[in-house]
């Protein structure tokens, strides 16, 4: 013992033996025990095990991905850094290939980082492929970006954001780019990139996401993704993400698809199921339960039950605590002014609109507290006055969140919207539109007058009856097409156009011009618009239809009457027997020959020689000679 | 491929006009007024001043007198042969092992999905045997002389008739045969790698009866497409595959070959790049425009204006060229307005002799970006002569003299074309690939050269891991010596030098705020050294070669010849360092009185 040396070497044994032990409690390795379980293990273990934060459990334990992080002598923060400033040289000096090739090297690095593969996904999809002449070439770039967030899943297979940009950039970028014919065309065809996709888990991309012509659809793929996200969640995996935003994806794909399919010219009954598919979506998605950040949830769908829910709670309350109300009422009326004791002495009958609206805000005013109404009641009314008073509040509070969470996505526009597209007017007066587009590409000006003019029928129709198309993205189709037919046929649209008032109205709106008439004309057609469910089926003016004139107009080729749009009252010998005043002529006509029901294919309408069948047509109505 | 523009020298360019004879002379008097200053230092240290000085000059007369005159190949070899054979008990021959590793494995690090696998294939193999083989020179040239002289085993060799030079000289010609042995190793299993991984095979698979086209087989993550008639198929992931006709039981069938294009060497012809402004008229500020891209590598010329890239090449001769023109170009096109999206952007090509007074018709073409765009011209073609049309020939005309320009104008209002120098040229033909690589490697080994100097310079006065930390700053300024010259420059916009930027770590700010430490003579003080450090990088770096600019890698990925010029300069460079770095040893070594 009297060696240093041999002491020295002692004690570094000891202390090493006394590290071990810390080290051990901490870092010692789960086991599997007999029943199959694996549990046990150190600290470091247990707290992997309990918050499933485990390599196993994360995603996919990738060899190279181990062996590269080990190579990096715990320096891999380094070494990511160092790839990172890599790549983003090589895209500023465009060397796009040897970035694609440093991104797989980072995501090896940092696998488990989904900042990563979100932010160097959207690198190569959108940055890298806009870069590229060739669509082609954007398109291929595309798809890399897709097949990053893929792999990008493999390790991550509790992250559904990944799923959820997926289902992103299928839809968006390869459906709403400005190349997106190009893109959708290529997607469709791409077959060895479809089997890629099957491989990497949409194994039912054959069977659900087709589009009219057999083929792969990239909306429809794209919602396989968002579906797989949902499935995710619902299994238990986190997403920091609006509910609204979240779920409403796969049904908005549902209708972004049907309105590609009819921007491709599919028309029929093929882009109506897609339309009934999307409607079935968005109801289904107004029945789930969305979490809302006051911490409740709220089903979208129950916006009117709740309403309606309220109202007759408030009339039983209202029933209830009558004379309790007169009196307190009583009460405030030596506080109340002048004018607050007109109205209320005075019954509805003897007040004129605005004063019955300031009625009402006057009993809102001092009888809004239900509870303070309640607790007036006697004790055998009170307890269930008060247990209205809180079903009322609750309900309004659940009314409140709903609206404001159905505003966030636009739900009852969507709702309106796929309904809308499944009428066969609105079908025929996009089928119209588009055909008269094509025909004056071809520079054929009267066969496609023939059809904008059908077709602005059907489409002063449709905005009757769902007026709030005439603020989307629809309504500047049809105003472009406006634009078209008036440069064509050199027309001045007057009021005997029949899409005057449509374009009267947008013509102001869009001036951003306050109109209180134009304004109080549209509300008056959203309350005069008939229900959708009636309105889907209502008949089109299709296309072997003629349009029709009153008795004794000149018809002419290029303009049709305002009468004959319906948007002016028609005189009475030569109303048809319709309950819908706002229904046009021709829809009327149309109707009296052949109603056109779900299942019934268009343009199967008898056609004679001369044209139409015209039997039981009104005298009025009978078809001009055809020019 | 992208170059820079003192790569288009020739050597002699390089030595004579661009001061290459200069800059070596320059370094060298650096390099050895270092060396003696430092040698003097230790000498001083040990001997005094005045002493330390009659030793230095003592050691300079001898190099001069005897030494140098004297040194012997016989001793030098019998030197390098113990280096070598320490170095196989060393256990370097491990490096090759490792590289096989490497090599088994590296399907898990290259992207299935690269455009272009062999360019990533030979980037990888030359990329890691460069590193591997550099590591392995640092390894073996810093640890050994300060081993021997630790262990005292140097006396066994200066006790012997044997110079300091020798030893110098003996060492650094014994590290580099191993690293050369393993090098030629490593070459040979690369090259296997690459021409292996590269090898696949299709089937025909479809035929359209329409337009007589179809595709093959999926192998590799790409299919092809081809013509019946047709020769070979399309390019697809840089390569193409040649179609022949076969004859299987007596019934005639298509097959598809191996793999074509993707291993090649070809030889281009660079041209001098000027460019005119939008009224076609050429001036010394025309450099064309920068589109808003960071890099400003290539410029652009604007749409439907008579604003055009112009190159002009000289020694255009048949005996050159064959007998037509092939004109390759990398350009770049860039769109203010998306336009016809299906239709890339057009451009135009005029040749035109020296003179302007003989042009061809203009020949219009769609751009193609980031491949190869070929593009022949016949020896005969319209053209105009002084404004008339009528034939013209491409060397009796346009090239009369040796000479012909040849311009690019983009065609779409509203859009641009871009290019640099190296985005056109002319095609003289092609080199066997594997000449080609062969020269990537002897590129390697040079950089190995002076890496194996340097450490065996530094351990003639360090010791061994003093001496590979030395080495390998040298490697990282050689490396890195541009991205120091960047902070050095933009130091005080970007977080100060190295004691700023620590204490912006510890204090947790970041480089957009103001260094403030509440003392401005602090602040000053601080500022002052890192400014001293980082100037000390900025000269210290000017001592070490650019190892950037000796890597040669890119020709090889890219199927471009290495110009046999720029790999002359890379031996001379070498050669340079070689010299200075055995001279500076050489001081250490004597002023230590090891070898005396």
């Amino acid at each position: 013992m009297n060696n240093p040396f041999f002491v020295r070497k002692l004690f570094y044994v000891a202390a090493m033996a006394l590290l071990l032990i810390p080290l051990y409690l901490l870092g010692q390795p789960s086991t599997r025990k007999a029943d199959g379980q694996i549990g046990g293990g150190g600290q470091l273990s247990e707290l992997r095990d309990r918050y499933e934060i485990g390599q196993a459990d994360i995603g996919q334990i990738d060899p190279a991905s181990e062996s590269m992080r080990l190579a990096t002598l715990g320096m891999r923060g380094i070494a990511a850094a160092w790839l990172w400033q890599k790549a983003e040289y090589y895209k500023e000096e465009k060397f796009y290939d040897r970035l694609a090739a440093t991104l797989n090297q980072i995501a090896l690095l940092q696998p488990h980082f989904v900042k990563v593969w979100e932010s160097q996904a959207h690198n190569l999809a959108y940055n890298v492929s806009h870069d590229f002449d060739d669509y082609r070439q954007r398109y291929a770039w595309v798809k890399k970006g897709i097949d990053f967030l893929v792999k990008g899943t493999e390790y991550n297979q509790r992250q559904p954001i990944l799923q959820w940009h997926l289902g992103k950039y299928t839809t968006q970028k390869i459906g709403r780019s400005d190349e997106k014919l190009q893109f959708r065309e290529l997607f469709r065809n791409d077959t060895d990139y479809h089997n890629e996709l099957i491989a990497d888990g949409l194994t039912n991309l054959p069977s659900e996401a087709l589009g009219p012509d057999r083929k792969p659809d990239n909306w429809l793929v794209g919602r396989l993704w968002f579906l797989k996200a949902y499935d995710l969640v619902d299994a238990g995996a986190i997403i920091n993400k609006n509910e609204v935003h979240f779920y409403g994806e796969a049904p908005w794909t549902q209708m972004y698809f049907a309105e590609a399919i009819e921007s491709d010219g599919v028309l029929d009954d093929r882009a109506r199921f897609a339309w009934s598919r999307a409607s079935e979506s968005w109801r289904e998605f107004g029945n789930r339960d969305i979490l809302t950040t006051w911490g409740d949830s709220v089903k979208l769908n129950n916006f009117d039950r709740l309403n309606s829910l309220r109202v007759e709670s408030i009339t039983e309350f209202e029933q209830l605590t009558t004379k309790a109300r007169e009196r307190l009422l009583q009460e405030y009326k030596p506080s109340m002014n002048e004018s607050e004791l007109y109205v209320i002495e005075k019954p509805d009958s003897e007040l004129d609109a605005e004063q019955r609206i300031f009625k009402q805000t006057t009993l809102d005013k001092y009888l809004s507290n239900r509870f303070e109404i309640a607790r007036m009641l006697p004790t055998d009314e009170r307890l269930k006055a008060l247990t209205l008073a809180t079903l009322i509040r609750e309900t309004e509070e659940t009314i409140k969140h709903t609206d404001q969470y159905r505003n966030l996505c636009n739900f009852a526009y969507w709702e309106m919207r796929a309904k809308a597209e499944q009428s066969p007017v609105t079908l025929a007066a996009r089928r119209q539109m588009y055909e008269a587009d094509k025909l004056i590409d071809r520079a054929d000006l009267s066969a496609a007058t023939k059809y904008y003019e059908k077709a602005w029928l059907n489409w002063n129709a449709v905005f009757h009856r769902y007026p709030e198309m005439m603020l989307e993205e629809i309504a500047d189709e049809v105003r472009n097409a406006i634009k078209r037919y008036g440069i064509a046929t050199d027309t001045e649209f007057d009021e005997s156009f029949a899409l005057y008032e449509f374009e009267n109205f947008r013509n102001i709106r869009d001036g951003n011009r306050a109109d209180e008439m134009n304004n109080r004309r549209f509300m008056q057609m959203l309350l005069d618009a008939p229900q959708w469910e009636s309105a889907m089926n209502e008949p089109a003016l299709l296309d072997n239809d003629v349009i029709p004139l009153p008795e004794g107009m000149d018809p002419k080729p290029s303009k049709v009457t305002k009468e004959a749009s319906g948007l002016i009252p028609v005189k009475p010998e030569a109303q048809p027997s319709s309950n819908d005043s706002l229904t046009t002529k021709a829809e009327i006509q149309s109707s009296s020959e052949n109603t056109l029901g779900d299942d019934q294919p268009m343009n199967n309408l008898e056609v004679t020689a001369d044209g139409p069948a015209t039997v039981g047509r009104p005298p009025s109505l009978q078809p001009p000679t055809d020019e | 491929m992208r170059l820079e523009p003192n790569q288009f020298w020739t050597f002699g360019e390089w030595f004579f006009i661009h001061n290459g004879l200069l800059d070596a002379f320059l370094l060298a008097l650096v390099l050895i007024a270092l060396g003696f200053v430092v040698s003097y230092l230790v000498a001083m240290v040990r001997y005094g001043p005045g002493e330390g000085f009659y030793v230095v000059s003592k050691n300079i007369r001898d190099l001069f007198r005897t030494d140098l005159p004297k040194t012997s190949l016989r001793r030098i070899g019998a030197i390098a042969k113990l280096a070598f054979m320490e170095a196989v008990r060393r256990k370097v021959l491990a490096v090759v092992a490792i590289f096989i590793v490497g090599l088994m494995f590296a399907g898990w690090y290259l992207d299935p999905d690269s455009d272009n696998p062999a360019r990533l294939y030979i980037s990888f193999v030359l990329a890691s045997t460069n590193y591997l083989v550099l590591l392995l020179g640092l390894y073996l040239s810093t640890f050994s002389l300060p081993a021997d002289i630790k262990n005292k085993t140097i006396y066994t060799i200066t006790t012997k008739p044997v110079r300091a030079t020798e030893i110098v000289l003996g060492r650094i010609a014994g590290f580099a045969f191993i690293g050369t042995t393993i090098l030629m190793v490593l070459g040979v299993m690369s090259y296997i790698f690459v021409v292996r991984g590269l090898s696949h095979s299709h089937e025909m698979e479809t035929l359209a009866s329409i337009d007589q086209s179809g595709e093959t087989t999926l192998e590799g993550r790409h299919r092809h497409r081809y013509t019946l008639g047709a020769t070979q198929t399309d390019s697809q992931k840089g390569h193409y595959h040649p179609i022949r006709e076969i004859e299987v039981n007596g019934e005639k069938r298509l097959e598809v070959g191996p793999v074509r294009g993707a291993l090649e060497a070809r030889v281009p012809v660079y041209g001098e790049l000027s460019f005119t402004d939008r009224d076609g008229k050429r001036g010394t500020k025309d450099v064309g425009l920068n589109v808003g891209y960071i890099s400003e590598y290539q410029r652009y010329v604007a749409g439907a204006t008579l604003m055009s890239a112009i190159w002009t090449f000289d020694d255009v001769t048949q005996q050159r060229l064959g007998d037509q023109l092939r004109i390759e170009m990398t350009l770049a096109a860039f769109r203010t307005v998306k336009g016809d999206i299906v239709t890339p952007v057009s451009g135009i090509m005029i040749l035109r002799n020296s003179a302007g007074t003989i042009e061809s018709d203009r020949r219009r073409f769609l751009v193609r970006e980031f491949e190869l765009d070929e593009h022949i011209i016949p020896r005969k073609l319209n053209g105009f002569v002084d404004g008339r049309a009528q034939e013209i020939d491409l060397f009796d005309d346009l090239a009369a003299d040796g000479k012909i320009e040849v311009i690019i104008r983009c065609e779409d209002t509203g859009q641009y074309l871009g290019m640099s120098q190296a985005d056109l040229s002319l095609r003289a033909g092609d080199r066997p690939f594997i000449y080609n690589f062969f020269k990537g490697y002897v590129n390697i080994w040079l950089q190995m050269v002076i890496i194996i100097s340097f450490g065996v310079m530094f351990s003639t006065f360090l010791s061994g891991p003093v001496a590979m930390i030395a080495t390998m700053s040298a490697l990282v300024l050689g490396f890195f010596g541009s991205t120091t010259s960047i902070y050095f420059e933009n130091m005080k916009n970007s977080g100060g030098g190295p004691v700023e930027a620590f204490i912006r770590i510890v204090t947790q700010k970041g480089s957009m705020l103001d260094f403030d430490l509440g003392n401005q003579t602090l602040e000053t003080v601080i500022q002052k050294i890192d400014y001293g450090l980082m100037y000390t990088v900025q000269l210290l770096k000017g001592a070490v070669p650019d190892f950037n600019s000796l890597g040669a890698s890119d020709f090889v990925a890219y199927g471009v010849d290495l110009f046999d010029g720029l790999l002359l300069r890379q031996i001379v460079i070498t050669f340079g360092y070689f010299v200075m770095t055995t001279i500076v040893g050489y001081f250490f070594l004597k002023t230590r009185e090891i070898a005396a």
